[in-house]
């Protein structure tokens, strides 16, 4: 039973929790937003099941495809797989598992949400950190796919079919993501260069990076504002957004003009925060 | 420098979570501009709670936080001028854009101790305004008695405004440390107040 308990442990810090419970917010976001008319336990459930299941397995199967990137930094390299807590196989065993689970129940939901989800782990897994990330820095584009994946297929699910509010709300994710990542990427700039994994700071320079990261988040802000403005949401809602909104971009400004570690760690827990109050927005917004 | 506490963060969190309640729930009433005027004041408000949420007191040491957050009680004593006493509008918004622009030179162009004096003084009117001005609508008549919390709130937002510049004085009204566990406490019973006069004014 300790044994299992402490396996357990080890398998919730490769979730991700905070991670996969924001993009699992951004899904149940997404599908409620879409003020489906016939919503059951059992479509609701599934629906959180799937999306848990496929967002965790395959962050552990990065995990598993990183180990070695892992070791060599000093953030990660207490993590379960680098530390030899648990080994590769079983890990992959694991997050194969959960995602083939997770899969079928997505396609019995529905076909169309089913092929969201599995782009999204395509994206993820495949595209994102097997090819791309050792190669260019422009791989967290494809990994910002695949964090929006959620949200589509949320709503998707929701309407039956794919919307400009769900393609607004998605866009608004792919752009908020080089907000979250570029600032890590700059946190621990050290640790990404001595593992070799090309970043924006490393290829462009903190300065542009900054640039980068103040344009993606007033985009993020445009696209979530168009999004929830389509959506009917009230007046209310949009001038908290717009507020929000205007804190992430005078942050960012602060981060070009002032630059320093506080302000891009700031921004970092500020872009988490804005992304959560924003799907909450959402959330409450449409059954209100 | 003081560490902000776990208590600061629940007061704060709570002081954010109203303002926002407020600002989704509570501004529909208003016409347009005055609408405007207190979306600008609660949402200073709010991000200034988050900033100190996330930085810490340190924060309030940034000159830019300092020249944003004279916006929140001036935004909203222009509110409530032009809501109570619209034909001092205009002039009170010549004297709100003069008093912004002298603070935010004064800040960068001149000596600590000016520029200071000039934050007190814009803060101290439009304090004062926010203050004094639900009383006398209350004595009027025109409002019911739940409009003085906010001259209460009006009241409280002043007193940490210049708590905060005094810092920069030689001799400050209280030492850092105490100014910074009141800034939470004082941030928490404004909005409140705020919230609870709007509401039921």
């Amino acid at each position: 039973m300790k044994m299992i308990n402490k396996k357990l442990k080890f398998y919730w810090i490769m979730i991700k929790p905070f991670q996969t419970g924001l993009l699992l917010l951004t899904g149940v976001t997404g599908f409620i937003s879409s003020r489906c008319l016939v919503i059951n336990f059992g479509k609701f459930s599934g629906l959180i099941l799937s999306l848990l299941l496929t967002i965790g397995g395959s962050t552990v199967l990065n995990m598993v495809f990183d180990r070695d990137i892992d070791l060599k930094m000093l953030r990660t390299m207490r993590r379960p797989i680098p530390s030899g807590k648990i080994r590769a196989k079983e890990a992959f065993l694991i997050g194969i598992i959960m995602c083939i689970i997770g899969l079928i129940l997505a396609f019995s939901l529905s076909f169309l949400y089913g092929i969201l989800i599995f782009a999204g782990i395509l994206f993820d897994v495949f595209v994102y950190t097997i090819w791309l990330k050792r190669k260019t820095s422009w791989s967290i584009f494809w990994g910002g796919i695949s964090g929006a994946m959620p949200i589509l297929a949320g709503r998707t699910l929701g309407i039956g079919y794919i919307d400009t509010i769900g393609i607004m709300f998605a866009l608004s994710i792919l752009l908020w993501i080089p907000t979250h990542i570029m600032t890590f990427n700059m946190l621990y700039f050290n640790d990404y260069k001595k593992a070799g994994i090309p970043t924006f700071p490393s290829k462009y320079g903190f300065k542009n990076t900054r640039v980068v990261i103040a344009l993606s988040s007033v985009g993020a802000s445009i696209a979530i504002g168009i999004g929830i403005t389509a959506l009917g949401l009230s007046w209310g809602y949009l001038r908290l957004l717009a507020i929000l909104s205007a804190g992430l971009f005078g942050l960012a400004i602060m981060s070009v003009l002032k630059p320093s570690e506080k302000i891009n760690f700031g921004l970092f827990k500020y872009a988490s925060l804005y992304m959560l109050i924003a799907m909450l927005m959402t959330a409450i917004g449409s059954v209100s | 420098m003081k560490k902000i506490s776990v208590l600061d963060r629940i007061l704060l969190f709570l002081t954010a979570f109203i303002s926002a309640y407020y600002v989704v729930n509570g501004l529909e009433k208003y016409q347009g501009i005055v609408t405007l005027y207190f979306t600008i004041a609660f949402g200073i408000l709010i991000i200034t709670v988050i900033f100190l949420i996330l930085f810490g007191f340190e924060i309030l040491n940034e000159p830019i936080i300092v020249v944003v957050a004279t916006f929140i009680p001036l935004t909203f004593s222009l509110g409530l001028i032009y809501k109570y006493l619209r034909e001092y509008h205009l002039f009170y918004l010549i004297f709100s854009i003069g008093g912004f622009l002298i603070i935010l030179l004064t800040r960068y162009l001149t000596s600590k101790k000016v520029a200071t004096l000039a934050l007190i003084f814009v803060h101290g009117i439009s304090g004062v305004i926010i203050f004094l001005l639900p009383i006398f609508i209350y004595v009027k008549g025109i409002s019911s008695f739940y409009f003085l919390f906010v001259g209460i709130g009006g009241g409280l937002i002043s007193f940490k405004g210049i708590l905060l510049s005094s810092l920069r004085l030689t001799n400050p009204i209280l030492a850092q440390n105490r100014i910074n566990s009141l800034i939470p406490k004082l941030l928490f019973l404004a909005s409140l107040g705020f919230v609870i006069g709007l509401s039921l004014e």
